[in-house]
């Protein structure tokens, strides 16, 4: 009996152990959900850097979606993340009359101006957009990429476009058309179509909703890992105390 | 030298020295054959221990303050150093841990834990569950989300169904008319010392176990098992194997299935203004909740629900029979698997909206809950005490 708790007193002090192995991770890089083929343009002497999805939406947030939209839970400096230069996030903040540790907050002074300036609805804010909108990110996905040529047949109001994906006003939305072929100069060479940035900026606000994913799903890896080991080392112990005790 | 240190023995020991007698305690405690659902206990101590320290760190963070809870916990979120895994193991062992507790408290109804001689340590546990649930409710206050504000009207709204002192009790315990930032910061005292009480009352409720020993299943099986193990160190590999499974789930809930838990709505700031499409409690509140819909009186609402807990504390004396195991009790087997049914009846109830089936549902199981503990439970211990010379069984004097 002494022996079997010295035995549980080993298998104790392993465990501990091995609980202090720190774990450190860097959100490892996603597989693109439906992304279109990444095309490369010519080749040149520089090796291109690698993108990741929600680092190129950072982009097309920074010089699209946020001149209208604000993301209030977020800080400028929280997408250091996704752009380590922090002298460039320091220059965006700085355009927008903020700091590092500012709010993205909305570009309108008020929600009346923001109505006004968008055919009556407010842009909302781009926070937990991913998790809060009805049909998630497959809908924003395809929202963006969805704006069609008006229909013959139908009228539209000034400042409204036809978009068959959109929620709201039956088609009829406010939101201006913002994403346009070859807008944005990608440094990984990652060609600008429509389709890819709307894969890209919807990966960008997954992560602004959740950026822990990646990490997360690691430590929970490990962590499911490293229990099992315990059980079954705690199990084959429980197996012989049943016969020996 | 009389005052010398014998050095064999341990310097902690020479010092206290009723260490050792503790220890020798808690290794030889002699423990009757019980299955697995006499290891719930322990994972209880450890879900309490992951909330009681995570709820520190996440105390350091977040700021009970009207216009900076809601930040400070997206802060948490995303700039705290693994705040964010902090936090997933305070929201996500909420469930865990209620969990745990709803079935620590079924084998207790089950196995008959609840009577002579346990009755202390019955008493004990239902205070803690009280307990539990004030901190959780005030606990969700906290993150002042609209699920929060929301929810915590409906609630507090409902002490103004009190006749007479409601509505001036109302406003003494939120500190204003409505629920404000006086409110907020008492929920967040509240939830902060509640943490320290429990943590003392789980300590009492382990002492007056030790005082009877655990509860023997077998007794009024047709082969009673009287042999005792000490607990170290099979009982002890038992319970530390429970928790690792236990754990398992505890991680698969926080690491892979996150969107299990938290409302969309409580990710959107309070707003007083603008009240939520449908209000509904967390799961492990839902079956008072239902209750109190299920009524259409508010004041009947309220004294159902209060009823339904208060009624478990006389379980030790509404069923008096010497027989503790339901398995061997037909009528109470057939009593406590119906109150099992209704209770989950009523967990899902109080998740859905109050449409006519889901209250008729609630009534109908509120009528089983208080059928079984008030009429089916005494009427079968009666009959039991009647045929008692087949049954010297139990180990009630
Ligand atoms: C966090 C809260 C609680 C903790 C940490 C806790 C802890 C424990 C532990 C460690 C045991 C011994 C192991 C076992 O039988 O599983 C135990 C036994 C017991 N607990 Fe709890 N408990 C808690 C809540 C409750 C509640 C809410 C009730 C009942 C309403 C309760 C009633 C009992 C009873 C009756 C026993 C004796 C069981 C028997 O031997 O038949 N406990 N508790």
């Amino acid at each position: 009996m002494r022996s079997c708790f010295r035995q549980t007193g080993i298998a104790f002090l392993a465990a501990l152990s091995l609980t202090s192995i720190s774990i450190t991770t860097r959100a490892e890089s996603p597989a693109p959900e439906q992304a279109p083929a990444t095309q490369t343009t010519a080749p040149t002497a520089d090796p291109l850097p690698i993108m990741r999805p929600e680092e190129r939406g950072l982009m097309i947030f920074q010089q699209v979606c946020s001149s209208c939209h604000s993301m209030e839970r977020a800080h400028y400096g929280d997408m250091i993340a996704l752009q380590p230069s922090a002298t460039a996030l320091q220059h965006w903040a700085q355009q927008r009359h903020a700091g590092l540790e500012s709010p993205i907050a909305s570009p309108y002074p008020s929600v009346a101006v923001g109505k006004a300036n968008n055919g009556g609805d407010y842009p909302p804010d781009l926070s937990h957009i991913a998790r809060t909108i009805r049909g998630g990110p497959d809908y924003i996905r395809q929202m963006l990429a969805g704006y069609r040529p008006v229909p013959p047949g139908v009228t539209l109001a000034p400042n409204t476009y036809y978009n068959p994906i959109a929620l709201t006003h039956h088609h009829k939305f406010k939101m201006r058309p913002p994403l346009h072929e070859g807008m944005i100069a990608f440094p990984d060479g990652t060609k600008a179509t429509i389709p890819q940035m709307a894969n890209d900026v919807t990966a960008f606000l997954q992560w602004a909703d959740d950026s822990h994913r990646h990490t997360r799903q690691f430590i929970g890896t490990a962590v499911l890992l490293y229990l099992a080991l315990l059980g079954g080392v705690l199990l084959a112990l429980w197996r012989l105390l049943k016969r020996t005790t | 030298m009389k005052d010398s240190i014998p050095p064999t023995r341990n310097w902690l020991d020479t010092r206290l020295p009723f260490l050792r007698p503790f220890w020798q305690h808690m290794a030889h405690f002699p423990m009757p054959p019980v299955n697995l659902l006499w290891t719930i206990g322990a994972c209880l101590i450890v879900a309490f221990g992951l909330m009681f320290v995570s709820g520190l760190f996440l105390s350091l963070h977040y700021q009970p303050d009207l216009s900076l809870a809601f930040d400070s916990v997206e802060a948490i979120e995303r700039r705290v150093p693994s705040g964010w895994l902090i936090r997933s193991i305070h929201t996500g062992g909420v469930s865990m841990l209620f969990a745990a507790l709803y079935l620590h408290v079924g084998r207790g109804l089950w196995y008959g834990s609840y009577k002579a001689p346990r009755e202390i340590v019955w008493l004990s546990g239902l205070l803690l569950m009280l307990l539990f649930m004030t901190t959780a409710f005030a606990g969700y206050v906290l993150p002042w989300g609209q699920m929060s504000y929301w929810g915590a009207t409906v609630i507090t709204h409902a002490v103004e169904a009190i006749p007479g002192i409601g509505h001036g009790l109302l406003v003494y315990l939120l500190g204003e008319d409505t629920l404000g930032g006086i409110a907020l910061h008492r929920f967040f005292i509240l939830h902060f010392t509640l943490g320290f009480i429990i943590a003392a009352i789980i300590g009492l409720h382990i002492l007056c176990l030790h005082g009877t020993g655990s509860s023997n299943p077998t007794l009024d099986s047709p082969h009673p098992d009287r042999s005792t193990r000490p607990f170290a160190p099979f009982y002890v590999v038992k319970d530390c194997l429970a928790v690792c499974v236990f754990l398992a789930l505890f991680a698969v809930l926080i690491f892979f299935l996150p969107e299990l838990l938290g409302k969309l709505d409580n990710i959107i700031p309070a707003n007083p203004l603008k009240t939520p499409a449908d209000i509904t409690p967390e799961w492990y509140l839902a079956p008072w909740f239902a209750m109190l819909r299920a009524i259409p009186s508010r004041l009947g609402g309220l004294i159902a629900a209060a009823s339904s807990l208060l009624v478990l504390f006389l379980l030790p004396w509404l069923d008096r029979s010497p027989r503790h195991n339901a398995t061997y009790r037909p009528l109470v087997r057939l009593g406590m698997g119906l109150f099992f049914i209704a209770f989950i009846t009523l967990i899902l109830a109080g998740m859905h909206g109050a449409t006519p089936l889901w209250v008729w549902l609630s009534r109908g199981s509120m009528l089983v809950w208080f059928l079984t503990f008030l009429v089916l439970l005494p009427l079968a211990a009666y009959r039991e005490r009647q045929t008692r010379d087949a049954s010297t069984q139990g180990e009630t004097p």
